[in-house]
């Protein structure tokens, strides 16, 4: 038949030679995995998406820096190197869950990548993926420039290297910074506006501390609805307790999981233009 | 093929499409043909699933659209040339395309090569690009996956003329292998010049339909011209001999036939500059129509408001 068409791919599956174009049925599904990798891309192959990605490591050496400076005299500590770094970290790795989530409908490819993938909450999990893997990534790069920093400040101040905090530090390390991410990611999902989103992942919380702050029943049990209180005890000494876990459930609950739901709620919905 | 049964979208009280039934056939350009605001983007995205119609169904290749595993690898989409991200260049744009439809990398330099931008224009950011470097590179991201489906929304826009032409030749090239093509414009002469089926939509009703052949038949309507002063005599003396006579800009148009004409202006002595069988039928006289009152409406909404 038509096989010099240019549609005509030879040896498609199915029907043999004179196979037109590949059948429903013979093409797989797109994976989750395949959508993560895409979305991946998507976080670093713009512009704005490197320069934040390279903004956050400089600032996080920078940071490190001034804290080497400061204890430059007895060497610097890897706990103090770490919570130094997480100051620009905590602030920046949200914005990048919130340009994740929000970015297409700003810039308008929700058109196009909701076309090509019509199951609208796959797409999103599969952002919500990314970005937290982007967010561990740049944790570990992060442990790894303080430890260099730690080792070389020890040796020139000739203190003693002390590489390992416990166990309990690396969990808290990594889940305070899947929170960070998350919630840019639900505050992102449930304006779907970027800038918005931004603003409103900053001022909410800002107001909602200075309303726990000012009235005493809210201040008692702040733990239990307040995020930085309920996280604190993630890079504190040793295991959290049983109670203190579940304070960060209840927050996470609340400042991740309900803006998440209706924000993924909003996304199913939405009509797309 | 794509089949729409009973498609409505309604917006409170706004009916944007409002129960249209169609179909388009592979092997065939099917041209959805109405005056800006006449509902067809949103028919367009009730079928690929972007909307949610009121009532109604949609199905592309006997399933609905958002029930294909691969979507991108059958049905090649193009909705909005603008709805690329300025900050990725248009290689970039591509190669999230082939992996969204599961293809191979080499499928990127395929689909540059058949839209025809060079490898050096695919390295510049989409912001840069010109709204018909846009539109090739949207219908590079349509074609990406081979499929056997096309839906383009004004993929003419602009297009300069050799654009246009070079379009026109890969629809139909497309379609001639097998493919279906649904392509929405709001000018006549554009969907004249690709489109086998035409389906012609005003007001979110379809009004018209059918064959190109069909639609764009003279229906037996002759145009007559005629040096100025003599006009008025010549449309008298063929009301006289019982045919209707409209005047169309500077001609008349009548539904006697040619023969007819040049008789009855030779009887009465009135020369004719020229007379010939009409090319634009009903399909022309109904799309003006449309627009015009598309037009009227828009302005009453403007003084209202």
């Amino acid at each position: 038949m038509s096989a010099t068409s240019e549609l005509t791919r030879p040896g498609a599956p199915g029907t043999g030679a004179t196979a037109y174009l590949p059948q429903i049925e013979d093409v797989p599904a797109l994976s989750f995995t395949r959508l993560v990798g895409v979305e991946l891309r998507k976080l670093v192959d713009t512009r704005t998406g490197r320069w934040l990605l390279i903004t956050i490591l400089l600032l996080t050496a920078a940071v490190m820096a001034v804290t080497l400076w400061i204890g430059r005299q007895d060497g610097t500590g890897l706990f103090a190197l770490l919570t130094a770094a997480n100051i620009p970290q905590a602030v920046l790795l949200p914005v990048l869950g919130v340009i994740t989530a929000a970015n297409e409908w700003s810039q308008r490819t929700a058109l196009v990548t909701f076309t090509q993938e019509p199951r609208r909450l796959r797409v999103m999990g599969a952002k919500t993926v990314a970005v937290v893997l982007l967010g561990l990534a740049i944790l570990l790069v992060t442990v790894l420039l303080a430890v260099v920093a730690h080792v070389v400040s020890m040796t020139r101040a000739g203190g003693e290297v002390d590489l390992w905090h416990g166990w309990s530090l690396v969990v808290g390390a990594v889940v305070l910074q899947t929170l960070g991410v998350l919630m840019g990611v639900a505050f992102g999902t449930l304006l779907l506006n970027v800038p918005l989103g931004i603003v409103l992942y900053f001022l909410t919380p800002t107001v909602a501390s200075v309303l726990v702050v000012t009235t005493s029943w809210l201040r008692e049990h702040a733990a239990w609805f307040e995020l930085g209180t309920a996280q604190l005890p993630l890079i504190g000494d040793g295991w959290m307790t049983g109670e203190q876990w579940a304070q960060l459930g209840t927050t996470s609950a609340l400042w991740i999981g309900l803006p998440l739901a209706i924000g993924c709620w909003r996304v199913a919905r939405r009509e797309v233009k | 093929m794509i089949q729409i049964e009973n498609l409505t979208k309604r917006y409170g009280s706004f009916t944007a499409v409002d129960d249209i039934t169609f179909t388009a056939r592979p092997g065939r350009v099917t041209g959805f043909l109405g005056p800006n605001g006449a509902g067809k983007s949103t028919a367009m995205r009730m079928l690929v699933g972007l909307t949610v119609p009121s009532s109604g169904s949609a199905l592309v290749l006997g399933r609905p659209y958002r029930s294909l595993p691969t979507p991108a690898r059958h049905v090649g989409v193009m909705l909005d040339a603008a709805a690329q991200h300025a900050g990725r260049t248009g290689r970039e744009t591509l190669v999230l395309a082939a992996a969204m439809a599961g293809m191979p990398r080499h499928a990127v330099d395929r689909a540059l090569e058949r839209v025809g931008l060079t490898s050096r224009e695919a390295e510049r950011r989409v912001g840069n690009y010109s709204l018909g470097m846009r539109q090739r590179l949207g219908l590079a991201g349509a074609l990406i996956g081979e499929p056997q489906v096309l839906v383009l929304d004004e993929p003419a826009n602009g297009l300069d003329p050799a654009g246009i032409r070079w379009m026109r030749g890969l629809l139909r090239d497309f379609a001639d292998q097998g493919g279906t093509v649904l392509l929405s414009s709001h000018l006549l002469h554009e969907v004249e010049q690709v489109a086998h089926d035409i389906v012609m939509i005003g007001g979110g009703r379809i009004v018209a339909e059918g064959t190109q052949e069909e639609l764009l038949a003279g229906h037996g309507q002759t145009v007559v011209g005629t040096p100025e002063g003599e006009r008025a005599r010549l449309a008298a003396e063929l009301r006289g001999a019982g045919h209707q006579v409209d005047l169309r800009g500077e001609d008349l148009v009548t539904n006697a036939t040619r023969a007819q004409v040049a008789r009855i202006a030779l009887t009465a002595g009135v020369p004719v500059t020229h007379l010939a069988e009409s090319s634009a039928g009903r399909l022309e006289e109904m799309f003006l129509q449309l627009t015009a009152d598309q037009a009227r409406q828009e302005r009453t909404e403007e003084v209202s408001a």
